[in-house]
């Protein structure tokens, strides 16, 4: 694999918690190919959220270096570029705003990159299609059972058109009918879209069914 | 496909509106109590600035009547202690830029049964007299050396008096000859003398509080005024506006209208900024999300003050509304009815909507700044 055509490229990351005395990422290196799902297992505690964090410009790191779709993430206004255009993120208890409807949810990032409002609606209508939720549109979250609202945040990580999908379990607080559903559905709007995908996971099986696996013990790459 | 800059800027803003309402909407209650603040701000501000501003407007047309100059004595601080002599008004009424000069003397009568009485010692041919609506007599038996007096509408209606009624103003009797309507609130409620018995009435022998000047044209406003003041040193001539602008008692009572309002939109404001503040800190992990979903910190902060702006445009609309219903009201009010002039001038809602708008900017400032804060890992951590 070449990795200057990876979009996503991780080299000696570190950071660390409370002035240093919890390392959490200990020079983590790792590339993930165009169009591919990798999946990063480990047990908790491992570093998994903080790196997908700090790949999807949420967090910033203490050293190391991440390229995505070849731009560095080393200034706020390049990380919030990412998250704006390049990078959808998808969270395990998917951090919805309740008491608004799904629609609403999923608009708000079109809001933020300034997407006019039927470009956006036009883009909604088609993802909540694809998610097989047209008919919740108008739903409140908290009227959502738990796997729409994960469908409804995988849309909202979409909405922007993202080249790179980066999911913090995004099926970890689902049954396993259900997390297999949510995980299919990543797996075609991925591979339907020509996204890069990124996903932590606790579930082996899972992770086994995507195309790279990356294990990580102690804030390092296994 | 991205738009060209201006219609982008203008959707841009509209979705943040659109996001901004529906925050507010989703916390209903908090709003209303936010703009429950402003309202009352408003309404403090707009009834009491008005009420004292009508009345000084008042005060203003009282002493000025249809004049463009207004001469009294120097250093009084208030009118009803002034003493212009007689003498000296006729004396100044032959100068040739002075078309017309007319004396009035104030006096205030209590009485334990009715309002305040204020009395009008006049000339006979008082512009005051010809120029309002005789609802009942007429001026012919009001004479410069008659005994006989006129009564406001208002003054008539709670003395229960008419044509020939014989009428109590403090220690002595009158009887009335005519009863007059007109724009004046104080006017309507007061009893106009013939001058001479107003003098006598009030020991004034000789003297009026006031004399109002019609010049022959405006061009000879500042001649007259400089002849006045050097010829009569004790006494001060002022254009009716500069009066207005420098009588003590109507900065006394600006000052007090705008203090008071202002100090009630403060209370507002502050009202505003708890209920931003509280917004904020209620909503750490939502404006997390918000800043994942790819919010700038200027986008929060934008976010924050469209809330509070709005917040503070809705209750100045019902703080408005509520102002007209009260000042009605209170015009209707038989206690009060004509001491109060209940127009909203439009530069006072207008400096009303301006200050809404800053106390909403300002309430927003912290609530906006704490937001802007806000790390979207930590909170989504911790939160």
């Amino acid at each position: 694999m070449n990795a200057t055509q990876s979009p996503i490229q991780v080299q000696n990351l570190t950071k660390s918690f409370d002035s240093g005395k919890i390392e959490v990422l200990r020079g983590v290196d790792l590339t993930v190919p165009q169009g591919k799902i990798y999946s990063v297992c480990g047990p908790s505690g491992c570093g998994k959220s903080t790196l997908l964090h700090i790949i999807a410009g949420i967090e910033s790191a203490d050293s190391g270096s991440v390229l995505v779709e070849g731009q560095s993430l080393n200034s706020e206004r390049k990380r919030l570029a990412a998250l704006r255009h390049t990078i959808g993120f998808v969270f395990q208890l998917h951090n919805l705003i309740p008491d608004l409807t799904m629609e609403e949810n999923c608009l708000i990032p079109s809001i933020a990159a300034g997407m006019n409002h039927g470009e956006a609606m036009e883009r909604f209508h088609c993802l909540a299609k694809k998610t097989g939720l047209e008919h919740r549109t108008k739903n409140r979250i908290q009227d959502l059972s738990g796997g729409e609202r994960q469908r409804t945040a995988i849309c909202r990580a979409l909405m922007n058109s993202p080249t790179i999908v980066v999911a913090d379990e995004p099926t970890g607080s689902l049954d396993e009918k259900t997390s297999w559903a949510i995980f299919a559905l990543l797996g075609d709007l991925v591979v339907s879209n020509g996204v890069t995908m990124i996903m932590a996971t606790h579930d082996l099986e899972l992770a086994n069914n995507s195309d790279g696996v990356i294990h990580m013990r102690d804030g390092k790459i296994a | 496909m991205r738009m060209a800059s201006p219609f982008r800027e203008i959707f841009k803003t509209m979705n943040f509106l659109k996001l901004a309402l529906l925050n507010l909407r989703r916390h209903f209650v908090r709003t209303l109590i936010g703009a429950a603040g402003i309202t009352f701000g408003v309404v403090a501000m707009l009834c009491v600035v008005t009420i004292l501003q009508g009345a000084v407007r008042m005060f203003e047309r009282i002493l000025s009547s249809d004049s463009e100059m207004i001469v009294f004595e120097k250093n009084v601080s208030d009118l009803f202690f002034s003493n212009v002599p007689l003498d000296a008004i006729d004396k100044i009424g032959e100068h040739p830029g002075i078309q017309e000069i007319e004396p009035a003397l104030f006096g205030i009568v209590s009485s334990p049964e009715n309002p305040v009485v204020t009395c009008f010692g006049i000339r006979a041919d008082s512009s005051r007299l010809s120029k309002a609506t005789w609802l009942e007599g007429s001026s012919e038996k009001f004479t410069n050396d008659g005994k006989l007096v006129v009564l406001g509408k208002r003054a008539a209606n709670f003395m229960e008096a008419g044509i020939g009624s014989i009428i109590d103003v403090g220690h002595k009797k009158f009887e009335v000859t005519g009863i007059i309507e007109t724009e004046n609130g104080f006017e309507d409620g007061g009893v106009f003398m013939p001058l001479a018995l107003c003098q006598d009435y009030f020991h004034k022998e000789g003297v009026a509080s006031v004399a109002t000047i019609k010049v022959t044209d405006k061009k000879e406003i500042a001649a007259v005024k400089d002849y006045i003041e050097e010829t009569y040193p004790n006494l001060v001539a002022l254009e009716n506006e500069e009066f207005s602008q420098s009588y003590s008692q109507f900065r006394i009572l600006k000052t007090t209208s705008w203090l008071v309002g202002g100090i009630a939109f403060l209370l507002g404001g502050l009202s505003v900024a708890n209920t931003m503040t509280l917004s904020v800190f209620g909503r750490i992990r939502e404006i997390a999300i918000l800043r994942v979903c790819g919010f700038s910190r200027g986008q929060v902060a934008r976010l924050i003050f469209g809330e509070s702006i709005l917040v503070s445009l809705f209750g100045v609309t019902i703080g408005t509304l509520i102002s007209f219903a009260v000042l009605h009201l209170l015009k209707a009010l038989p206690a009060l009815q004509g001491y109060i002039d209940t127009r909203l001038e439009p530069n006072l809602i207008l400096a009303v909507i301006a200050m809404s708008f800053i106390t909403g900017i300002g309430g927003a400032l912290y609530p906006a700044l704490y937001a802007m804060k806000i790390k979207p890992a930590d909170a989504l951590r911790f939160e």
